[in-house]
C-alpha cells in the first residue's frame, strides 16, 4: 500500500504538453473582477491581457473588460512607466472605476519596473483608488496570481483603525459565485453580517452592461475591504488562493494591538475548500467556534440528508477509480470526498502546487488506503500517459479534459476552470453538503450514460431499483 | 570589414582604448566606426568633442513607431563624425534603475543593420560593450557572427582579472554558437604588485595572449579634460604611439582563440602565489 509522489521538484520534461496550470495574471484579474467597481488592469504587453480575460470570459460565458498598459519595445527598453501613468489616466477618464487593480506581466517584471513607486507618484482622481500587485506569469498558477491581488488589496486598503464590527470576513479563495452564494448561506447561520473578499456574485454571472462606464451590482464593496481587518472573525479557505492573504491581515491586526475585537475571539482561521462532507464540516465547526454560536440544527439536517444520500447510493460508487485535473487548492478536498464515499482517487494532477502540496495529498491518500499517485507539476499528457497503464473509471477535471476522456472511453465530470463546453455549469455548487450532493449526482449521472452508450433503444432501462 | 568587441570590467579603461585605438586606425587612414553599447552613451565623446546628443535609442523612444514596429530613422542624426573621421555611434539606453538596457542593445543594433548603418566602406567597426554583461542583450555584439574577435581589458587587480575572466565564459559560450573568438588581452596599467606577471599568466592560461600594454600615464587625464584622445591632442606623446602600437597589432593579429576560462580556484591561486613571489 503506498501513494506514489512524481514530479515533486517540478516537471518530468522541459516540454509542457498540455499544460493544466494556468499563469498568475489569470488569477489577478478574476480577483480584481470581485471587487465592485473595480477596472482590472494588466501591466504588460497587450497579447497577455488578451488571452487570460479570455479564460474568464470562456468559463463565465461573457464579455470581460480588463484593461493594459500595451507595453512595447520602448517600454521594454525605456521601461513602462510612462504606459502605465498614461493607461491609468486613461481608464479612469473612459471607464470610470471606483478603483484600478493592476498586476504585472512576465514582461514588466523581467525588466523590473518599480510598480509601487510608480503607483506613488500617479495623480488618482479624487475619492478613486489604485492597487497593484506583482504577479509574474513564469513563478507559480492562477492561484498564486489570485492570492498576490486579494493579499495587495487587503494591504493597500485595509484599515488598521477602522472600527471593530462583529461578523465574519470570509475570503473564499478560487470559487465559482454559486459556490461563494453556498458558503455565504452557511455562514449567515453563525453571522448577522459576513463581508466576502473578493466576491464574484453579481459580477461574473451577470452581462456586462453596454455602457462601459456602468458597472455591475456585485463585487466586495470598497468600505468592505477598509474594514476586513477589524471583525469578529477571519476565514481563509484555499490554501494557495486566500492563505496567503490572512498573512497579511495578522499583520496589520497586529498592529492594531490587543485593543481589537479579535483579540477575544480566537484568530483567523486558515481551512481548506469546503468541498465534500468532511471539509463541509470542517467550516461549520469553525464558523461556530468563531461565533459562539452552534451549529444550526438545519444544517445538521443538511448533512444528515447528504448522508443518507451517499449510503444509498455508494454502491454504485464504490471502488470507482477516479483520476483528478484540478487546480492546488480543489484537488485534495475532492480527493478526501471521494475517498470518504468510497471511491478511489488514484490520480491527483495539478498544474502547478507549491511545496507541501505532496506531502499533504500522501497523507490524504493514506488515510483512506488509497493506492495512488499524485503530481503536483502536471499536464495533461502525464495523465495520458499513466492512463494508458492504469484504466480508471471517471476523469474529473475541466472541459480540455475532453480529450482524454474521449480516447479512452470514461465520463468527464466538469469540476473546475475553465469548464467553457456546457454553459452554465457554473451555476452548481461544489462547495457544502449541497455541492457534494451536485457532485455524487454529475458522477452518478457520467457513470450511468456510459454505461448506456452504445445501447439499441431496447436494451435501455427505465427503471431503477433502490 | 571587420567587427571587433572590446569588453572589461567597468572603469578599466575600455572606452578611452578604444576611442584612442580608432583615431589611430583614423590617423592612419582607415575607415572605422565606433559603436557604444552602454546606457550612459560615454563612448565617443573624445572623439566627437562633445558628450552626446543623439543616442539611437533615443530615436527609438521619440519618434512615432510604423504598425510594423520599425522606426522611421535618420542615420544623420545618430552617426556623427569625429576625429580622424571615425563615425560615431552610441546606442543609449534607459536612465539607471530602469527599464532594461540589454534589451535596447538588441534593438539599437538591429535597427544600425536595417537601416543600413554598416556601409561596405567600413573598414572597421568596434563594439565597446559596458563593463557587465550581465545580460543576455550585452552579448548581441558577439552574436549571430557579428564582431568574431574580441579584445578584453584588463589590469593587474584581482577584481579586473576575475570580471576579464567572467567575461571569457560569455565568449566561450558564443565560440560554440557563433564563430566569436578572443583575440587578445589588452593589459591598461593600474602598477599593482606583479601585475605584468599576472596579466601575461593569466592570457596564457586563458588559451589568448596579452597583445599590448598600455602603461598609466597621466596624459591621458590631459587629454580627456580637452574632451579629446591622446593620439589628437598629445600626438607626439609616448602614450599616443601605444595606442598606435596597439591598433597596428589589432590591425595585424591573426591569433584569434576560443577562450578556457580558469575555475575560481585557480584564479584566486594564480594570484596569490604571484603576488607573493613578487613581494619577497
Amino acid at each position: 500500500m503506498s501513494v506514489q509522489v512524481v514530479n515533486e521538484q517540478g516537471p518530468s520534461r522541459a516540454l509542457q504538453i498540455d499544460a493544466l496550470k494556468m499563469c498568475p495574471p489569470v488569477g489577478a484579474m478574476y480577483a480584481a473582477l470581485g471587487i465592485h467597481g473595480c477596472l482590472p488592469m494588466s501591466h504588460g504587453a497587450s497579447g497577455c491581457c488578451r488571452f487570460q480575460r479570455m479564460e474568464l470570459a470562456k468559463h463565465f460565458q461573457r464579455i470581460v473588460h480588463v484593461s493594459s498598459s500595451l507595453l512595447k519595445e520602448r517600454s521594454a527598453i525605456f521601461g513602462g512607466e510612462a504606459n502605465l501613468t498614461e493607461a491609468v489616466a486613461n481608464a479612469f477618464a473612459a471607464y470610470d472605476p471606483d478603483i484600478i487593480a493592476i498586476h504585472t506581466t512576465c514582461m514588466s517584471e523581467t525588466i523590473g519596473d518599480d510598480l509601487r513607486g510608480i503607483v506613488g507618484n500617479l495623480e488618482i482622481p479624487a475619492g478613486r483608488s489604485v492597487v497593484a500587485a506583482s504577479t509574474p506569469g513564469y513563478a507559480g498558477s492562477q492561484l498564486t496570481g489570485y492570492a498576490a491581488m486579494v493579499s495587495a488589496f487587503v494591504e493597500q486598503l485595509a484599515q488598521g483603525d477602522a472600527p471593530a464590527w462583529d461578523g465574519l470576513a470570509l475570503l473564499p479563495g478560487w470559487l465559482n459565485p454559486s459556490d461563494i452564494e453556498e458558503l455565504v448561506r452557511l455562514a449567515h447561520g453563525f453571522f448577522g453580517e459576513v463581508a466576502v473578499l473578493p466576491d464574484p456574485r453579481g459580477v461574473m454571472d451577470r452581462a456586462p452592461s453596454r455602457d462601459e462606464r456602468v458597472y455591475l451590482p456585485g463585487g466586495t464593496p470598497l468600505a468592505d475591504i477598509a474594514r476586513i481587518a477589524s471583525s469578529r472573525a477571519l476565514i481563509a479557505l484555499g490554501e494557495e488562493a486566500a492563505w496567503p492573504a490572512i498573512d497579511v491581515l495578522d499583520g496589520i491586526v497586529d498592529k492594531r494591538g490587543s485593543s481589537g475585537a479579535r483579540a477575544a475571539a480566537s484568530a483567523s482561521m486558515k481551512l481548506s475548500l469546503p468541498i465534500g462532507i468532511e471539509a463541509t464540516d470542517r467550516y461549520l465547526e469553525a464558523l461556530a467556534a468563531t461565533s459562539g454560536v452552534p451549529v444550526p440544527a438545519a444544517f445538521a439536517c443538511e448533512r444528515a440528508a447528504c448522508v443518507e444520500k451517499v449510503m444509498e447510493l455508494h454502491p454504485r460508487l464504490y471502488g470507482k477509480k477516479v483520476a483528478l485535473l484540478a487546480d492546488a487548492d480543489m484537488t485534495l478536498p475532492l480527493a478526501e470526498f471521494f475517498a470518504g464515499i468510497g471511491m478511489q482517487p488514484v490520480y491527483l494532477a495539478v498544474g502547478w502546487a507549491d511545496a507541501d502540496f505532496a506531502a499533504r495529498a500522501v497523507d490524504m491518500l493514506e488515510r483512506f488506503d488509497i493506492e495512488g499517485v499524485v503530481n503536483p507539476h502536471a499536464d495533461r499528457f502525464d495523465v495520458e500517459e499513466y492512463l494508458e497503464a492504469h484504466p480508471v473509471d471517471l476523469l474529473v477535471g475541466g472541459t480540455r479534459a475532453k480529450l482524454l476522456a474521449r480516447r479512452f472511453e470514461i465520463p468527464l465530470v466538469r469540476v473546475g476552470f475553465p469548464v467553457v463546453d456546457r454553459p452554465l455549469s457554473f451555476l452548481d455548487p461544489v462547495v457544502g453538503y449541497r455541492g457534494a450532493l451536485c457532485l455524487m449526482r454529475e458522477v452518478l449521472r457520467g457513470l450511468a450514460e456510459r454505461a448506456e452508450e452504445g445501447l439499441p433503444p431496447e436494451g435501455l432501462s427505465i427503471a431503477e431499483t433502490f | 570589414m571587420r567587427q571587433i568587441a572590446v569588453y572589461g570590467k567597468g572603469g578599466i579603461g575600455k572606452s578611452t582604448i578604444v576611442q584612442n585605438v580608432a583615431a589611430a586606425l583614423g590617423e592612419a587612414g582607415h575607415s572605422v566606426m565606433v559603436v557604444g553599447c552602454d546606457p550612459k552613451a560615454d563612448c565617443t565623446g573624445l572623439l566627437t568633442g562633445q558628450l552626446f546628443g543623439s543616442t539611437v535609442l533615443e530615436e527609438l523612444r521619440d519618434h512615432p513607431s510604423s504598425a510594423s514596429g520599425s522606426v522611421d530613422v535618420s542615420l544623420d542624426r545618430i552617426v556623427q563624425s569625429g576625429c580622424f573621421g571615425v563615425r560615431c555611434v552610441e546606442a543609449g539606453g534607459p536612465e539607471p534603475g530602469v527599464g532594461c538596457a540589454g534589451r535596447g542593445i538588441i534593438t539599437a543594433i538591429n535597427l544600425l543593420e536595417r537601416e543600413g548603418a554598416f556601409t561596405d566602406d567600413l573598414e572597421y567597426v568596434i563594439y565597446d560593450v559596458l563593463g557587465d554583461v550581465v545580460c543576455g542583450g550585452f552579448a548581441m555584439p558577439i552574436r549571430e557572427g557579428k564582431a568574431r574577435e574580441i579584445y578584453v581589458v584588463t589590469s593587474g587587480e584581482a577584481m579586473a582579472l576575475y570580471a576579464a575572466n567572467n567575461i571569457a565564459k560569455g565568449i566561450a559560450r558564443f565560440s560554440r554558437s557563433g564563430g566569436a573568438r578572443i583575440g587578445g588581452i589588452i593589459c591598461n596599467n593600474r602598477n599593482v604588485a606583479a601585475e605584468s606577471d599576472l596579466v601575461e599568466t593569466f592570457a596564457r592560461e586563458l588559451g589568448s595572449r596579452v597583445i599590448a600594454t598600455i602603461p598609466r600615464d597621466n596624459i591621458v587625464q590631459e587629454s580627456e579634460i580637452e574632451q579629446q584622445t591622446v593620439v589628437e591632442h598629445a600626438p607626439e606623446s609616448a602614450q599616443a604611439q601605444k595606442y598606435r602600437d596597439l591598433a597596428s597589432a589589432i590591425a595585424d593579429n591573426d591569433l584569434l582563440s576560443i577562450p578556457k576560462p580558469l575555475t575560481r580556484d585557480r584564479l584566486v591561486e594564480m594570484s596569490a602565489s604571484l603576488v607573493r613571489a613578487y613581494c619577497r
